[in-house]
């Protein structure tokens, strides 16, 4: 099926010596992470709930995430996608400054993120969220995400949900929202509408999960979905490619008139 | 367990990105030396709690609930009721920018009296 009757599709990376470099790069910022703050080797990492404690996992996270986006992380990722983020968004873009890295061990309660669409959080509608593995996810160790026609019903419903004596999100999507894990393996990609609900719950497997996400947009589509902070052009976003129409209009000086 | 919630709109103390909310009860969590979990974003709407509501109905009777701001709770109509709901689950509250712990219902005037400053 296709994208705008899911809001998601799942497909295969358009340069697999992209990802190639990609995987390597976040292998590499994990493994030094790893050896610098907590003195140890890591093998696979689909095992590194092996030798790294749930405790020590965050840190992890924030030291490998910042030594990734030193890097050519967004051109590694755009490289995968090109063609298919084109023809979804036009040849203008923006994209999120700094890609998010994920890190979930199997049994980890604190790396849960309940049922959520990003639109509700400051993000734009008009911009797509994109996902990579770097371990095969399937199950409570993939992302779980809702259909897109209870998705909108939900998003309807949500001012009369918002009462201490109304059900919560939860037991509204318990009862009416059709929620499902993802299957998406390596070499996979995940690209989705901010509009879907979506989340993670308790990794019940026996691999931990590896992945990364990032928004790219429309450059000239809106930027805030309401009055929040920080998702700004400049700011969470960055310019990433221009149309040659772009280019000239960038040079246009509209004249002024006393 | 510990739970950590923030705010995706502006309270009436300011404006605080997502990130820099993070950043601060990261630092919390671990001066406190609480386990990090990964905040849960309030929803932007003005007045809206449902993200609120659904950690109280997820968490169970002794887990800790750390919030960025008391001033996340400003905008809330019937105040009392919530923390009377609140602590029907959670032993703590704690407001990481302010730097301020809750034990009971009994303190609700911690709240109201901070509240009142701005």
């Amino acid at each position: 099926m296709s994208f705008s009757a899911l809001g998601y599709s799942i497909i295969n990376c358009e340069s697999i010596d992209s990802y190639d470099e990609l995987y390597f790069q976040v292998y590499n910022c994990i493994r030094t992470a790893a050896h610098d703050l907590l003195s140890v080797n890591i093998n696979l990492l689909e095992h590194l709930h092996q030798t790294v404690p749930p405790t020590k996992i965050n840190n992890l996270r924030v030291s490998a995430y910042n030594a990734l986006n030193k890097g050519p992380v967004i051109d590694l990722i755009y490289s995968q996608i090109k063609s298919y983020i084109n023809n979804l968004l036009g040849p203008d873009l923006a994209v999120q400054a700094k890609v998010n890295l994920s890190i979930v061990p199997p049994h980890d309660t604190g790396s849960t993120i309940p049922l959520h669409s990003d639109v509700n959080t400051g993000e734009s509608t008009s911009q797509v969220v994109v996902w990579i593995p770097f371990t095969d996810c399937f199950d409570s160790n993939s992302l779980f995400i809702a259909d897109l026609e209870g998705s909108l019903k939900l998003h309807e419903s949500l001012p009369s949900l918002n009462r201490l004596d109304s059900p919560t999100i939860d037991q509204y999507a318990d009862k009416l929202l059709k929620v499902r894990y993802l299957t998406v393996r390596r070499k996979q990609i995940l690209v989705f509408s901010p509009i879907l609900f979506h989340g993670s719950n308790t990794n019940k497997t026996d691999v931990t999960r590896v992945s990364l996400n990032v928004r790219f947009k429309n450059l000239h589509t809106e930027y805030e979905h309401t009055d929040c902070v920080g998702k700004s052009l400049g700011s969470f976003y960055k310019e990433l490619a221009t149309s040659e129409l772009t280019k000239i209009v960038a040079q246009y000086k509209k004249p002024f008139f006393k | 367990m510990i739970h950590t919630y923030t705010t995706m709109r502006p309270t009436i103390a300011g404006r605080t990105s997502s990130r820099d909310q993070n950043i601060l009860i990261s630092e919390y969590v671990k001066e406190k030396k609480f386990a990090f979990t990964i905040p849960v974003p309030e929803m932007v709407f003005p007045g809206c709690y449902l993200q609120l509501y659904a950690l109280c109905s997820r968490a169970v009777h002794g887990d800790i609930l750390i919030m960025f701001s008391i001033f996340q709770l400003a905008e809330h109509q019937e105040r009392l009721s919530l923390f009377r709901h609140i602590f029907t689950k959670f032993s703590e509250v704690h407001f990481a920018r302010e730097n301020l712990v809750v034990h009971s219902l009994d303190q609700f005037s911690i709240i109201e009296i901070h509240l009142s400053t701005l």
